[in-house]
Protein backbone atom coordinates (compact mmCIF):
# COMPACT_ATOMS: atom_id res chain seq x y z
CA UNK A 1 0.00 0.00 0.00
CA UNK A 2 2.84 2.32 0.93
CA UNK A 3 4.63 1.49 -2.27
CA UNK A 4 1.51 2.18 -4.25
CA UNK A 5 1.05 5.56 -2.52
CA UNK A 6 4.69 6.54 -3.12
CA UNK A 7 4.40 5.59 -6.79
CA UNK A 8 1.22 7.61 -7.14
CA UNK A 9 2.82 10.62 -5.45
CA UNK A 10 5.87 10.39 -7.69
CA UNK A 11 3.67 10.18 -10.76
CA UNK A 12 1.60 13.18 -9.65
CA UNK A 13 4.68 15.27 -8.96
CA UNK A 14 6.29 14.39 -12.24
CA UNK A 15 3.13 15.33 -14.16
CA UNK A 16 2.69 18.61 -12.23
CA UNK A 17 6.22 19.92 -12.90
CA UNK A 18 5.66 21.05 -16.51
CA UNK A 19 2.52 23.01 -15.56
CA UNK A 20 4.24 24.59 -12.55
CA UNK A 21 7.29 25.47 -14.56
CA UNK A 22 5.05 26.99 -17.23
CA UNK A 23 3.26 29.12 -14.65
CA UNK A 24 6.53 30.07 -13.06
CA UNK A 25 8.02 31.03 -16.41
CA UNK A 26 4.98 33.13 -17.28
CA UNK A 27 5.17 34.93 -13.94
CA UNK A 28 8.88 35.59 -14.07
CA UNK A 29 9.24 36.85 -17.61
CA UNK A 30 9.69 40.64 -17.21
CA UNK A 31 7.34 42.86 -19.11
CA UNK A 32 8.62 44.23 -22.33
CA UNK A 33 10.32 47.54 -21.88
CA UNK A 34 8.63 50.13 -24.03
CA UNK A 35 10.89 51.43 -26.68
CA UNK A 36 12.21 54.96 -26.38
CA UNK A 37 9.99 56.11 -29.25
CA UNK A 38 6.88 54.67 -27.60
CA UNK A 39 7.75 56.40 -24.33
CA UNK A 40 8.18 59.71 -26.10
CA UNK A 41 4.85 59.28 -27.90
CA UNK A 42 3.01 58.48 -24.68
CA UNK A 43 4.54 61.48 -22.94
CA UNK A 44 3.68 63.77 -25.87
CA UNK A 45 0.08 62.54 -25.96
CA UNK A 46 -0.33 63.06 -22.22
CA UNK A 47 1.13 66.54 -22.47
CA UNK A 48 -1.06 67.41 -25.42
CA UNK A 49 -4.16 66.19 -23.60
CA UNK A 50 -3.25 68.22 -20.53
CA UNK A 51 -2.52 71.33 -22.56
CA UNK A 52 -5.73 70.98 -24.53
CA UNK A 53 -7.75 70.81 -21.33
CA UNK A 54 -5.96 73.88 -20.07
CA UNK A 55 -6.54 75.76 -23.30
CA UNK A 56 -10.23 74.92 -23.26
CA UNK A 57 -10.45 76.23 -19.73
CA UNK A 58 -8.63 79.43 -20.70
CA UNK A 59 -10.88 79.89 -23.71
CA UNK A 60 -13.79 80.21 -21.35
CA UNK A 61 -11.97 82.84 -19.37
CA UNK A 62 -12.53 85.53 -21.96
CA UNK A 63 -12.31 88.27 -19.42
CA UNK A 64 -8.92 87.09 -18.37
CA UNK A 65 -7.76 86.83 -21.96
CA UNK A 66 -8.97 90.33 -22.73
CA UNK A 67 -7.20 91.76 -19.74
CA UNK A 68 -4.04 89.89 -20.55
CA UNK A 69 -4.13 90.58 -24.27
CA UNK A 70 -1.86 93.54 -24.19
CA UNK A 71 0.47 92.01 -21.65
CA UNK A 72 0.88 89.10 -24.02
CA UNK A 73 1.73 91.27 -26.98
CA UNK A 74 5.01 89.41 -27.02
CA UNK A 75 3.30 86.19 -27.95
CA UNK A 76 4.64 82.90 -26.69
CA UNK A 77 4.53 80.18 -29.32
CA UNK A 78 3.84 77.48 -26.73
CA UNK A 79 0.03 77.32 -27.04
CA UNK A 80 0.19 76.97 -30.82
CA UNK A 81 2.73 74.18 -30.57
CA UNK A 82 0.69 72.38 -27.94
CA UNK A 83 -2.49 72.60 -29.95
CA UNK A 84 -0.67 71.19 -32.94
CA UNK A 85 0.38 68.24 -30.85
CA UNK A 86 -3.13 67.76 -29.53
CA UNK A 87 -4.80 64.59 -30.78
CA UNK A 88 -8.11 66.46 -31.10
CA UNK A 89 -7.62 69.21 -33.62
CA UNK A 90 -11.10 70.58 -32.99
CA UNK A 91 -9.97 71.76 -29.57
CA UNK A 92 -8.47 74.91 -30.97
CA UNK A 93 -6.37 77.12 -28.78
CA UNK A 94 -7.77 80.58 -29.15
CA UNK A 95 -4.93 83.00 -29.10
CA UNK A 96 -5.49 86.07 -26.96
CA UNK A 97 -7.03 88.85 -28.94
CA UNK A 98 -4.29 91.37 -29.50
CA UNK A 99 -5.88 94.74 -29.35
CA UNK A 100 -5.30 97.03 -32.29
CA UNK A 101 -2.93 99.96 -32.06
CA UNK A 102 -5.75 102.39 -31.42
CA UNK A 103 -6.74 100.65 -28.20
CA UNK A 104 -5.74 102.01 -24.87
CA UNK A 105 -2.34 100.77 -23.73
CA UNK A 106 -1.90 98.83 -20.51
CA UNK A 107 1.78 99.68 -20.55
CA UNK A 108 3.72 102.66 -21.71
CA UNK A 109 5.26 102.48 -25.14
CA UNK A 110 6.47 105.08 -27.55
CA UNK A 111 3.67 106.47 -29.68
CA UNK A 112 0.93 104.89 -27.63
CA UNK A 113 -2.46 106.56 -27.41
CA UNK A 114 -3.56 107.99 -24.09
CA UNK A 115 -5.09 105.43 -21.71
CA UNK A 116 -8.79 104.81 -22.04
CA UNK A 117 -10.32 106.75 -19.19
CA UNK A 118 -13.80 106.72 -20.65
CA UNK A 119 -16.44 105.56 -18.20
CA UNK A 120 -20.10 104.77 -18.81
CA UNK A 121 -21.04 105.82 -15.28
CA UNK A 122 -22.52 109.25 -16.11
CA UNK A 123 -24.56 107.69 -18.91
CA UNK A 124 -25.74 104.87 -16.65
CA UNK A 125 -26.78 107.37 -13.99
CA UNK A 126 -28.71 109.41 -16.55
CA UNK A 127 -30.39 106.40 -18.13
CA UNK A 128 -31.19 104.93 -14.72
CA UNK A 129 -32.74 108.15 -13.50
CA UNK A 130 -34.70 108.46 -16.75
CA UNK A 131 -36.04 104.92 -16.51
CA UNK A 132 -37.03 105.36 -12.87
CA UNK A 133 -38.84 108.59 -13.75
CA UNK A 134 -40.57 107.02 -16.75
CA UNK A 135 -41.53 103.94 -14.75
CA UNK A 136 -42.96 106.04 -11.94
CA UNK A 137 -44.94 108.14 -14.41
CA UNK A 138 -46.38 105.10 -16.21
CA UNK A 139 -47.32 103.42 -12.93
CA UNK A 140 -49.11 106.52 -11.71
CA UNK A 141 -51.28 106.84 -14.83
CA UNK B 1 -46.33 96.10 -15.76
CA UNK B 2 -44.26 98.20 -18.18
CA UNK B 3 -43.93 100.93 -15.58
CA UNK B 4 -42.72 98.48 -12.97
CA UNK B 5 -40.24 96.98 -15.42
CA UNK B 6 -38.76 100.35 -16.31
CA UNK B 7 -38.68 101.28 -12.66
CA UNK B 8 -36.80 98.12 -11.71
CA UNK B 9 -34.27 98.44 -14.56
CA UNK B 10 -33.68 102.10 -13.77
CA UNK B 11 -33.27 101.38 -10.09
CA UNK B 12 -30.82 98.61 -10.96
CA UNK B 13 -28.70 100.99 -13.03
CA UNK B 14 -28.75 103.59 -10.28
CA UNK B 15 -27.79 101.02 -7.66
CA UNK B 16 -24.94 99.74 -9.84
CA UNK B 17 -23.64 103.28 -10.42
CA UNK B 18 -23.93 104.17 -6.76
CA UNK B 19 -22.16 100.97 -5.75
CA UNK B 20 -19.33 101.73 -8.17
CA UNK B 21 -18.97 105.21 -6.76
CA UNK B 22 -19.01 103.98 -3.17
CA UNK B 23 -16.47 101.28 -3.96
CA UNK B 24 -14.30 103.95 -5.59
CA UNK B 25 -14.54 106.17 -2.54
CA UNK B 26 -13.58 103.28 -0.26
CA UNK B 27 -10.68 102.32 -2.52
CA UNK B 28 -9.55 105.94 -2.57
CA UNK B 29 -9.54 106.07 1.24
CA UNK B 30 -7.70 102.80 1.34
CA UNK B 31 -5.05 104.09 -1.09
CA UNK B 32 -4.61 107.24 0.98
CA UNK B 33 -4.19 105.22 4.17
CA UNK B 34 -1.67 102.96 2.46
CA UNK B 35 0.24 105.99 1.20
CA UNK B 36 0.34 107.52 4.67
CA UNK B 37 1.63 104.26 6.09
CA UNK B 38 4.32 104.19 3.40
CA UNK B 39 5.33 107.74 4.19
CA UNK B 40 5.44 107.04 7.90
CA UNK B 41 7.57 103.97 7.34
CA UNK B 42 9.83 105.93 5.02
CA UNK B 43 10.34 108.69 7.55
CA UNK B 44 11.21 106.17 10.23
CA UNK B 45 13.67 104.16 8.19
CA UNK B 46 15.82 105.17 5.28
CA UNK B 47 14.70 102.19 3.26
CA UNK B 48 13.34 104.35 0.49
CA UNK B 49 16.77 105.37 -0.73
CA UNK B 50 16.64 102.80 -3.49
CA UNK B 51 13.16 103.92 -4.47
CA UNK B 52 14.49 106.73 -6.62
CA UNK B 53 16.04 104.33 -9.06
CA UNK B 54 13.38 101.64 -8.83
CA UNK B 55 11.74 100.48 -12.01
CA UNK B 56 8.23 101.80 -12.36
CA UNK B 57 7.07 98.50 -13.74
CA UNK B 58 7.94 96.73 -10.51
CA UNK B 59 4.96 98.13 -8.63
CA UNK B 60 1.97 95.99 -7.90
CA UNK B 61 -1.20 97.05 -9.70
CA UNK B 62 -3.32 99.21 -7.45
CA UNK B 63 -0.47 100.05 -5.07
CA UNK B 64 -0.14 103.70 -4.11
CA UNK B 65 3.04 105.23 -5.47
CA UNK B 66 2.73 108.99 -5.46
CA UNK B 67 0.74 111.94 -4.27
CA UNK B 68 -0.53 114.43 -6.84
CA UNK B 69 -1.47 117.95 -5.86
CA UNK B 70 -2.81 120.64 -8.21
CA UNK B 71 -3.63 123.68 -6.08
CA UNK B 72 -5.31 125.65 -8.87
CA UNK B 73 -8.11 123.09 -9.19
CA UNK B 74 -8.11 121.87 -5.62
CA UNK B 75 -6.89 118.39 -6.46
CA UNK B 76 -5.08 116.27 -3.90
CA UNK B 77 -5.07 112.59 -4.81
CA UNK B 78 -3.01 109.47 -4.26
CA UNK B 79 -1.80 108.01 -7.53
CA UNK B 80 -2.02 104.24 -7.77
CA UNK B 81 -0.28 101.88 -10.16
CA UNK B 82 -2.22 100.89 -13.26
CA UNK B 83 -4.83 102.37 -15.54
CA UNK B 84 -7.35 99.53 -15.44
CA UNK B 85 -10.87 99.93 -14.12
CA UNK B 86 -10.24 99.06 -10.48
CA UNK B 87 -7.18 101.28 -10.20
CA UNK B 88 -8.88 104.25 -11.84
CA UNK B 89 -11.84 103.78 -9.52
CA UNK B 90 -9.49 104.32 -6.57
CA UNK B 91 -7.59 107.29 -7.90
CA UNK B 92 -5.48 108.64 -10.74
CA UNK B 93 -3.48 105.79 -12.25
CA UNK B 94 0.16 105.70 -13.21
CA UNK B 95 0.65 104.12 -16.62
CA UNK B 96 2.85 101.05 -16.01
CA UNK B 97 6.17 101.28 -17.78
CA UNK B 98 6.23 105.05 -17.79
CA UNK B 99 8.65 106.90 -15.53
CA UNK B 100 7.85 107.69 -11.94
CA UNK B 101 7.09 111.38 -11.37
CA UNK B 102 10.47 113.08 -11.05
CA UNK B 103 12.45 110.34 -12.73
CA UNK B 104 14.00 110.87 -16.12
CA UNK B 105 11.38 110.11 -18.75
CA UNK B 106 7.70 110.65 -19.30
CA UNK B 107 5.55 109.98 -16.25
CA UNK B 108 1.98 109.41 -17.37
CA UNK B 109 -0.91 109.75 -14.93
CA UNK B 110 -4.51 109.22 -16.05
CA UNK B 111 -7.89 109.46 -14.36
CA UNK B 112 -11.58 109.46 -15.12
CA UNK B 113 -13.04 112.76 -16.24
CA UNK B 114 -16.12 112.27 -14.06
CA UNK B 115 -14.17 111.70 -10.88
CA UNK B 116 -10.60 112.56 -9.92
CA UNK B 117 -9.81 114.64 -13.02
CA UNK B 118 -13.25 116.22 -13.30
CA UNK B 119 -11.66 119.68 -13.01
CA UNK B 120 -8.66 119.01 -15.23
CA UNK B 121 -10.18 121.11 -18.01
CA UNK B 122 -9.76 124.17 -15.75
CA UNK B 123 -6.00 123.78 -15.54
CA UNK B 124 -4.07 126.45 -17.43
CA UNK B 125 -0.58 126.78 -18.80
CA UNK B 126 1.65 128.10 -16.02
CA UNK B 127 -0.27 126.35 -13.23
CA UNK B 128 1.71 124.47 -10.64
CA UNK B 129 1.54 120.73 -10.09
CA UNK B 130 3.24 119.00 -7.18
CA UNK B 131 4.10 115.32 -6.99
CA UNK B 132 5.45 113.50 -3.99
CA UNK B 133 7.02 110.09 -4.15
CA UNK B 134 9.03 108.30 -1.52
CA UNK B 135 12.10 109.68 -3.28
CA UNK B 136 11.13 113.31 -2.93
CA UNK B 137 8.90 116.15 -3.94
CA UNK B 138 8.86 117.70 -7.40
CA UNK B 139 7.16 120.92 -8.40
CA UNK B 140 6.07 121.09 -12.02
CA UNK B 141 4.75 123.87 -14.21
CA UNK B 142 2.18 123.16 -16.87
CA UNK B 143 3.72 123.89 -20.25
CA UNK B 144 1.23 122.51 -22.74
CA UNK B 145 -2.36 121.46 -23.08
CA UNK B 146 -3.71 119.64 -26.07
CA UNK B 147 -6.60 117.49 -27.19
CA UNK B 148 -6.03 114.43 -29.38
CA UNK B 149 -8.28 111.73 -30.77
CA UNK B 150 -8.76 108.67 -28.58
CA UNK B 151 -6.73 106.40 -30.84
CA UNK B 152 -4.08 108.88 -31.87
CA UNK B 153 -0.45 108.39 -30.84
CA UNK B 154 0.03 110.72 -27.90
CA UNK B 155 2.61 109.38 -25.47
CA UNK B 156 6.31 109.47 -26.18
CA UNK B 157 9.40 108.73 -24.17
CA UNK B 158 11.40 111.83 -23.28
CA UNK B 159 15.07 112.26 -22.41
CA UNK B 160 14.22 114.50 -19.45
CA UNK B 161 11.62 114.34 -16.70
CA UNK B 162 8.15 115.21 -17.98
CA UNK B 163 4.77 114.77 -16.35
CA UNK B 164 1.77 114.01 -18.56
CA UNK B 165 -1.75 114.06 -17.15
CA UNK B 166 -4.50 112.58 -19.31
CA UNK B 167 -8.23 112.23 -19.13
CA UNK B 168 -11.14 111.94 -21.52
CA UNK B 169 -12.34 114.91 -23.50
CA UNK B 170 -14.83 116.58 -23.52
CA UNK B 171 -14.96 116.40 -19.73
CA UNK B 172 -18.72 117.04 -19.67
CA UNK B 173 -19.94 114.35 -22.01
CA UNK B 174 -22.39 111.48 -21.80
CA UNK B 175 -21.15 108.25 -23.30
CA UNK B 176 -17.70 107.27 -24.43
CA UNK B 177 -15.74 110.48 -24.93
CA UNK B 178 -14.10 110.60 -28.35
CA UNK B 179 -10.97 112.57 -27.44
CA UNK B 180 -8.27 112.79 -24.79
CA UNK B 181 -6.99 115.83 -22.95
CA UNK B 182 -3.24 115.84 -22.40
CA UNK B 183 -1.58 118.19 -19.94
CA UNK B 184 2.20 118.30 -20.00
CA UNK B 185 4.31 119.74 -17.20
CA UNK B 186 8.02 120.22 -16.69
CA UNK B 187 9.88 120.15 -13.38
CA UNK B 188 11.04 123.41 -11.86
CA UNK B 189 12.00 122.35 -8.37
CA UNK B 190 13.06 119.13 -6.73
CA UNK B 191 13.23 118.48 -3.04
CA UNK B 192 14.75 115.12 -2.24
CA UNK B 193 13.71 113.47 0.96
CA UNK B 194 16.12 113.90 3.83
Amino acid sequence: MKKLLAAFTALALSSAVPAASAQFTAAVVPPKKPKAEETALIAAAAKAEKDTALSEKLTDMKAWVDSAAVALSTKTPAPAADSAASPDSSAVVHEPEVKPQAESPAKFRNGAPAPDTATPLPLLLLVGAGLVAAGSWIRRR
Amino acid sequence: MLGSGLYVIGAGLLIYSATTLVRGALARDSARSAWERLEARRSVSDAGASFAVGAASSFVAGAPLSRLVIPSIGLDEIVVEGVHGTALNAGPGHLPGSALPGERGNAVISAHRDRHFSQLDRIAIGDTVVTETLAGRVTWVVTSRRVVGAGMPALYQTPTAVLTLTTCWPVRYFGSAPDRLLITANPVERTPRA
